[in-house]
């Protein structure tokens, strides 16, 4: 995001919350979000896809509510309302083709009929989805069908095969297909929304939600791009609150923390930090160890800067949305840094990853005990790496901090008593040191995209062939 | 985070307030601060020097960004960061992009071929050459170039040119030459060039321009340029080279005009020989030895009428003749190297070389100059 995406972000934010009335406010943040949706999503070769990706997010959003409602007559006569409005906009922002002064969306997109039709179209399918197929089946088929678009967004042979379907479909010379043209924006984020949704609702723990509240959730446009991911039933409640002054000036705060950690400090870093370009050509060990040490100060100010104008902006109008970082390079082992770096996502993780999977491992008697922990703590974060892009880097970094996660238990369990106090200091010092280094070389799997290159790397982070 | 009480909130409020009041009085303050800020630089104190001038179309990848303060500019220079040792006999090169090196990394310029020849005097002093080539084809632009460096006491200067610097409207084409304007305006003065040349009125900036939000793209060129600096330590990397260079035209068009000028001779003045001139005098008593450039020589289409995408034959023959008069009037020292170095060894334009080719020039220039300064 740029800083003028941003201070438009904030303006926005400072708008909803200046609304009293939450229906309202609701409706706005609904439209708002839209239009930021639709506006930041970057423009693709494949024609009107820029239109068409945000278009199939929110229909996508429809499809979850839609399929958790147990009376789908009843709920559509009861959110009419909301679904009218979702639809103008969608509708409204096609309709911008038509205008001189155009677009919202970074390309012109297709004629209005199209886009109805295409709606018409889909309410026709869901009705059929909803009606004929029974509440935990189309549930199930959503999760596996959210999944596959996850693994399809994230892998670059598939991606690539998208491409060249989509570069059929609008008579475009598939030769030219590449992963790139489907970035999605904010997808990750929403997807990983949808599917606590489908998962909560399969599990009966899911609160009533009107469609409003649904949309808001999934599309809350602080929160759109980078997170953090909060939880339903938290931002249900947050959302019926309205904001005090004293928020809006703590809120303004964050915004201001964020602007100078990502604009100033990230930005700053980038241009220090280790790259797949620069790492084979750094000619000595101590500068790549600075470079990497940047990159690894880098990544952090740069997510946790988002995620700070998301909770400031959110705060603007009086949601409060669950924190992300909480010092996670001051932790003294990698069991108190995974619970403090990307919170949300690792406790998405934990919920409906880790957690079941090591219930029931447990229940397996035969199984021995340290097994019970290395696989659900390994598929967790072979899972979490591999959430940044199915290819081998994340693989071994998803590995590298699964095996670490492994051995610091080990180590917890294995150590019977706690130091003297005398050694605390000592050991707590040992173990941030630890803990930073392995964080940050871990980094390199991340960074580097070949297993080769990032072996090369480590052998130049410790003097060899230089 | 706790929700903060009310006293916070008037605290902040404050904070605001006073940041805001702040900003602007710096805002207003800065134009009339006379801040050279350019003269701080991270190069030469922790950071390397570069070995040739920022100049850079791809920062993220060539480390290197383009800026206009001609103060950081040599201050990030590695001729700044030498004190001149009794034993080093300097010499500066100046020039446009083939002297800079466009397409070659820093160890394939010319300075760099020049220097790793290990060239000394006869009374045994080391000759080191310093880069100061700039990728924009202006004689005034060299001259602006020329007056910084000879700060730095040179022995002598080397001066690559051609004739497409030439030009008398190209002289003040140029960002370094737009956003240095008092300096450059001052040096005509000085020189007494502003008779000799049409010159474009000096335009005051508004307070705006000059505040900090005004140079705000300049301070942050100047803040990414100084952190580049560590990268460029660390890789010895300033220039970003693709992987696939576009060719140089071959095939050329039958168009004998050289910007407006027709065949047979060009008008007097079309031509910057004044700034040529006044150059000379500006480096008295440093000695100047001028070096008409290598060149690439088409063989393609319409090769009899044009030498390459840049010039027609008549107008680059013409340009040699008085370039030769010009020198011999003057008893100056020129080479003509113009037709040295062979077709395959230019790269995306007629003057841009291979490695290969800027080694063979360097390799010219060193029997020359040697020779020179046997003479001497």
């Amino acid at each position: 995001m740029s800083i003028q995406q941003v201070l438009l972000l904030v303006f926005l934010a400072f708008l909803c919350g200046r609304v009293k009335n939450h229906r309202i406010r609701n409706f706005l943040l609904i439209v708002s979000s839209f239009v930021i949706f639709y506006r930041f999503q970057t423009a693709t070769p494949i024609f009107f896809l820029d239109f068409w990706l945000p278009t199939f997010a929110i229909l996508m959003a429809l499809t979850v509510w839609a399929a958790t409602q147990t009376s789908l007559k009843k709920a559509l006569k009861d959110n009419l309302q909301t679904l009218v409005i979702a639809l103008l906009v969608i509708s409204l922002i096609s309709a911008n083709r038509y205008l001189t002064l155009c677009c919202i969306t970074a390309t012109r997109p297709p004629h209005l009929w199209v886009v109805l039709s295409f709606i018409v179209i889909f309410f026709i399918l869901l009705a059929v989805f909803v009606l004929a197929i029974p509440h935990g089946t189309r549930l199930g088929l959503l999760i596996i069908a959210f999944i596959a678009i996850f693994v399809v967004l994230k892998t670059p042979e598939f991606s690539l095969l998208l491409s060249k379907v989509l570069r059929w479909i609008n008579q475009q010379d598939p030769r030219f297909s590449s992963p790139n043209d489907l970035v999605w924006l904010g997808i990750s984020y929403i997807l990983f929304r949808l599917l606590h949704l489908l998962f909560d609702s399969r599990a009966g723990r899911l609160p009533p939600a009107n469609l409003a509240e649904t949309l808001c959730y999934i599309f809350f446009f602080p929160a759109l791009v980078a997170g953090p991911i909060a939880r339903f039933p938290q931002f249900q409640a947050e959302l019926k609150k309205s904001p005090q002054l004293e928020e809006v000036v703590e809120g303004m705060q964050r915004v201001f923390i964020g602007l100078f950690r990502k604009f100033v400090l990230a930005d700053s870093l980038a241009l220090l930090s280790l790259s797949p370009q620069n790492a084979p050509l750094i000619q000595s060990s101590i500068y790549l160890w600075t470079a990497l040490l940047a990159y690894s100060l880098r990544i952090y100010f740069d997510f946790s800067g988002y995620t700070d104008i998301a909770i400031g902006s959110a705060r603007l109008m009086g949601i409060r949305l669950p924190e992300n970082f909480n010092a996670p390079y001051l932790k003294t082992n990698l069991i108190q840094f995974w619970s403090s770096w990307h919170i949300t996502l690792a406790d998405w993780f934990r919920s409906y990853v880790f957690n079941p999977l090591a219930r029931k491992l447990r229940l397996n008697s035969a199984m021995p005990s340290w097994l019970t922990i290395l696989i659900p703590q390994l598929s967790t974060m072979l899972l979490i790496g591999l959430w940044h892009g199915i290819s081998p880097n994340f693989f071994l970094w998803g590995a590298w901090h699964g095996v670490g996660l492994f051995l610091n238990n080990r180590w917890t369990s294995l150590r019977k008593s706690a130091p003297s106090s005398r050694f605390q200091a000592l050991q707590s010092f040992f173990g941030w040191g630890l803990t930073f280094a392995f964080v940050t070389l871990g980094w390199v799997w991340f960074l580097m995209p070949t297993f080769d290159g990032a072996i090369e790397t480590f052998r130049k982070l410790l003097g060899f062939g230089l | 985070m706790q929700t903060i009480s009310s006293t916070q909130t008037k605290f902040w409020l404050r904070v605001a307030f006073k940041g805001f009041t702040l900003f602007v009085i710096a805002n207003l303050v800065f134009p009339f601060s006379n801040i050279d800020y350019g003269k701080f630089s991270l190069y030469n104190l922790i950071f390397m020097g570069r070995l040739r001038l920022p100049y850079s179309e791809q920062p993220s990848e060539s480390y290197n960004v383009t800026i206009t303060n001609l103060d950081a500019m040599f201050a990030s220079h590695i001729l700044s960061g030498k004190p001149k040792f009794s034993t080093e006999y300097r010499v500066l090169l100046i020039g446009d992009s083939a002297t800079w090196g466009y397409l070659l990394l820093p160890d394939q310029t010319l300075a760099a071929y020049l220097n790793e020849m290990q060239l000394h005097t006869p009374d045994g002093k080391q000759v080191v050459f310093y880069n100061l080539g700039y990728p924009v084809m202006s004689l005034l632009k060299d001259v602006l170039l020329l007056k910084r460096g000879l700060e730095y006491q040179p022995d002598l200067v080397l001066w690559l040119v051609t004739l497409e610097s030439f030009p008398m409207q190209k002289q003040f084409a140029s960002p370094l030459l737009e956003q240095n304007q008092s300096e450059v305006m001052r040096m005509l003065n000085d020189l007494e060039l502003n008779k000799a040349m049409p010159t474009p009125p000096l335009v005051q900036q508004p307070l705006w321009k000059r505040s900090l939000i005004g140079q705000r793209k300049a301070l942050a060129d100047w803040f990414r340029y100084q952190l580049y600096g560590f990268l460029w330590t660390a890789t010895h990397i300033d220039h970003a080279i693709p992987d696939e260079i576009p060719e140089k035209q071959v095939d050329l068009s039958a168009d004998t005009e050289f910007y407006s000028q027709s065949p047979p001779n060009f008008d007097p003045h079309f031509l910057a020989f004044a700034v040529l001139e006044a150059a000379f005098h500006l480096a008295t008593p440093t000695p100047i030895i001028l070096i008409n450039e290598p060149m690439f020589i088409s063989n393609g289409l319409n090769s009899q009428i044009r030498y390459n995408f840049y010039y027609p034959r008549w107008a680059y023959d013409e340009y040699r003749n008085l370039l030769a008069n010009f020198c011999l009037e003057r008893s100056l020292t020129c080479w003509d190297i113009w037709n040295l170095i062979p077709p395959d060894e230019f790269t995306n334009t007629a003057i841009h070389m291979t490695p290969q080719g800027t080694a063979q020039t360097a390799q010219w220039i060193a029997t020359a100059l040697d020779k020179w300064m046997q003479k001497r």
